[in-house]
């Protein structure tokens, strides 16, 4: 006995310096999104973990292959989820894992679950308590990244730290900003909408015929016009909406714009409606419902309301500013070509209602024809 | 005229243009790159994980299932963690560390546990390069135990470890009589090749080894240390044939393995080294010198090796550890060429520990950074301790120009 210790000892004195990185010691990963109702995520568990925890390895072969993992897969996630706590101040979070599958870190095979805690209560402020494995391997970890408003903050849980408590912090205005601009340029269904409403600025209605604006300040003038109305209706029922006091269901709200954005563009072909300003507003409105939609996946709530509002709002304003100033010259320049009014206005209004079609066939059936 | 209209006109289409740009960036700047998703194996029949052979513990499948805080008798406990240790020396995989730990229980975190609790969390403490606290629980098991070889020779090495060799040297002493006399003397060579005795060390240690019946892994060590001593002194061709001998006996000897590649790089022997390490890839400290000899060689396997070591220090500072600094630290200097890291790194890690390799690192970053007066508390200690090191001898050299 105390030779092979002796061994051990100078083995691990003179070794272990160099050796200790070798392989790696015991991590979970636990990914969490702040919700408006909770947390939300992954946490990736290492099979060699879960092996003495639980038992993987049917047949004792050494090996832990898919078979064996899926048969014991809700064994698994029961024994996770029972070892995740987390609570506000109105009460215990109800937690729902499910498999995922696994996921390759790079010590081996992990099995991912996905993680959903609903909370009760204003979930603002969460604690977490994190208790998986300790009795097992003392120097495990628990590696948490936590993601609220699109800002990462790590945390570690160990032994001798098994709870932790996730504040709410409320999102930097510039955060808030920047969604409502990455909004509305990825949001193709508004732009779509923007340029319907500005192919004609730049030409003038005359007998029923299309006649080129006679100056840029008139174009200028008729476009801040038309962009204002939009903005004030959108601007109105987003309000109305976040703060819920009219709520509509989503599959409504994004099939009445594809519908707005034909409605847009045939008024190009036929023009009835003689002011843009007018249909700007009235379809405007049915935007600022789609804009609510992701308002309400970033939670808002509390105090910070009219802020992220104001700040949302005001991003979106900034993306739709820059679409503007981008489209406005290469139409200005188009404005005197003769093929203007009489192909590439039917044309390009033509092609935008095609792909609201698709759109509004698409949401109002829930298809998928283009991805 | 005309062409001044023309070039305005060019001008108003550049506004559009670059606004796209600019969005573009707003949207693409939020995507971060994709990272590894989750995947449905296809077959059943698919392997996902190897398990090392020493599976299944019993104690483990019955820890799992006791009730919290059940009570567990002290040799039970011992008994556990010492198997734990065991792998750990085996496989040098840190999870067994951590097995070790939960091994002992509730004994853990008491102030004052039985004797062989207190030498047990010492090794696994010294192990996690938590050398102090491992030395105050080791000076509490020889005042409880006096007698007991295994905690001196433990608390030698540590003492070494830190470099508080005069410490260590009268723990050795204290050593004869208490254990083998094998490790009486690798445990006083191991303090002459670091305080100006190399050569007698050697020659100390090559005398012990020529005892009867001693056991293979024990000269394995042994041998290993006389390697070392080989090298300090510059005896590259020795020191080659004595971890050459190691490896015949004791194939899977990681740090021979180590120790013979790191020979290897000074000696620019690098395909020598691709060849030894090929194979090595799962411990982070073979791999790092793997990677190194495939970078001079211009290796098509270096990126790869590089991204995966890149990503094992990453996961070590998710989980808050350091144990890597030194190996870190010669990442940044050797795969990174970033001397300033690879600097601030090596200086963390030379007030944890005081070995040779430590104060080396220590001295090439500071040298490839040009930054000589970081380094004076090293060189101080080199100067202090007479550590004899052929390559240090270079390098404490280099720095004085």
């Amino acid at each position: 006995m105390k030779r092979w210790l002796a061994w051990l000892f100078f083995a691990l004195a003179l070794l272990a310096p160099a050796l200790a990185s070798a392989h790696k010691p015991s991590d979970s990963y636990l990914m969490l999104e702040k919700t408006a109702t909770g947390l939300k995520g992954r946490w990736d568990i290492a099979l060699r973990d879960l092996q003495p925890a639980v038992g993987l390895d049917a047949n004792h072969d050494g090996m832990i292959d898919w078979g064996e993992l899926k048969a014991r897969l809700p064994v698994v996630t029961a024994y996770a989820a029972a070892r995740l706590h987390a609570s506000t101040a109105a009460g215990a979070c109800r937690m729902s894992a499910t498999s995922q599958g696994v996921i390759a870190h790079s010590d081996g095979k992990y099995v991912a679950l996905s993680i959903d805690l609903n909370c009760p209560g204003d979930a603002g402020s969460v604690a977490l308590v994190y208790d998986l494995l300790f009795d097992l391997d003392a120097q495990h970890r628990g590696v948490l990244r936590y993601t609220d408003e699109g800002k990462m903050q790590p945390f570690v849980f160990g032994k001798t730290r098994r709870t932790i408590t996730l504040s709410h912090v409320a999102p930097r205005f510039g955060a808030i900003v920047h969604l409502g601009i990455e909004h509305i340029l990825s949001g193709y269904d508004h732009l779509l909408f923007l340029t319907a409403l500005l192919l004609p600025a730049v030409l003038r209605r005359r007998d029923g015929v299309w006649q080129p604006a006679p100056n840029f300040r008139t174009v200028l003038l008729d476009v801040l016009r038309t962009v204002t109305a939009f903005t004030i209706a959108h601007s109105l029922t987003l309000a109305l909406s976040a703060a819920h006091w009219v709520v509509l269901p989503s599959r409504f709200v994004e099939s009445a714009i594809a519908a707005s954005i034909i409605l847009a563009a045939l008024n190009n072909l036929f023009p009835v409606l003689d002011a843009d300003r007018s249909l700007a507003f009235g379809l405007g409105l049915l935007h600022g419902f789609g804009f609510a939609a992701v308002l309400a996946d970033v939670g808002l709530t509390g105090p910070s309301f009219l802020r992220t509002l104001f700040g949302f709002n005001l991003g979106v304003e900034l993306g739709q500013l820059a679409v503007v100033i981008a489209l406005l010259p290469v139409l200005y320049l188009l404005r005197r070509s003769r093929r203007y009014p009489t192909w590439g206005l039917p044309l390009a209004s033509t092609a935008v209602m095609l792909v609201a079609c698709v759109w509004l066939v698409e949401r109002a059936f829930d298809l998928k024809i283009i991805s | 005229m005309v062409i001044a209209r023309a070039q305005r006109r060019a001008w108003l289409l550049g506004v559009p243009l670059l606004l796209l740009a600019l969005a573009a960036a707003v949207t693409l700047g939020r995507s971060r790159p994709a990272s590894a998703a989750p995947y449905l194996p296809k077959a059943d029949e698919e392997i996902l994980e190897t398990l090392p052979s020493q599976v299944d513990h019993g104690w483990l499948r019955s820890a799992a299932e006791a009730a919290p805080g059940a009570p567990l008798d002290v040799a039970t406990a011992v008994a556990r963690a010492r198997l734990e240790l065991t792998h750990y020396q085996e496989s040098a995989d840190p999870r067994y560390l951590g097995r070790a730990e939960a091994a002992l229980g509730g004994f853990w975190d008491q102030p004052e546990p039985p004797e062989p609790v207190l030498v047990l969390r010492a090794r696994i403490r010294q192990s996690n390069h938590e050398f102090l606290a491992a030395l105050s629980d080791l000076d509490r098991a020889l005042v409880l135990s006096p007698g007991d070889g295994q905690a001196l020779l433990d608390r030698a090495s540590v003492q070494t470890v830190l470099g508080r060799y005069d410490a260590a040297r009268r723990d050795c002493q204290g050593l004869a009589g208490l254990t083998a006399p094998l490790y009486v003397a690798v445990c006083r060579a191991a303090i002459g090749g670091v305080t100006g005795s190399a050569k007698a060390a050697a020659s100390d240690l090559s005398r012990a080894l020529l005892a009867p019946d001693l056991e293979v892994e024990d000269k394995c060590w042994a041998e290993s240390l006389l390697g070392e001593l080989s090298t300090r002194l510059g005896d590259s061709s020795a020191a080659e044939a004595h971890f050459r001998s190691v490896l015949a006996a004791c194939p899977n000897d990681s740090y021979a393995k180590g120790a013979l590649a790191d020979l290897w790089l000074d000696l620019r022997r690098n395909s020598e080294v691709v060849s030894l390490l090929s194979d090595q890839v799962r411990q982070d400290a073979l791999l790092l010198r793997l990677a190194i000899a495939e970078r001079r060689l211009k290796s098509a396997s270096f990126e790869t090796h590089l991204e995966d070591l890149k990503q094992r220090f990453e996961e070590a500072h998710l989980r808050g550890s350091s144990v890597h600094r030194r190996e870190e630290a010669r990442f940044e200097l050797e795969l990174r060429d970033a001397p300033q890291p690879a600097l601030k790194l090596a200086l963390e890690n030379f007030q944890v520990q005081r070995e040779t390799a430590d104060v080396r690192i220590a001295l090439e970053a500071a040298l490839a950074a040009a930054r000589p007066e970081r380094v004076r508390e090293v060189l101080s200690f080199v100067r202090e301790s007479r550590l004899e090191d052929r390559q240090i001898t270079g390098l404490v050299a280099r720095l004085a120009q």
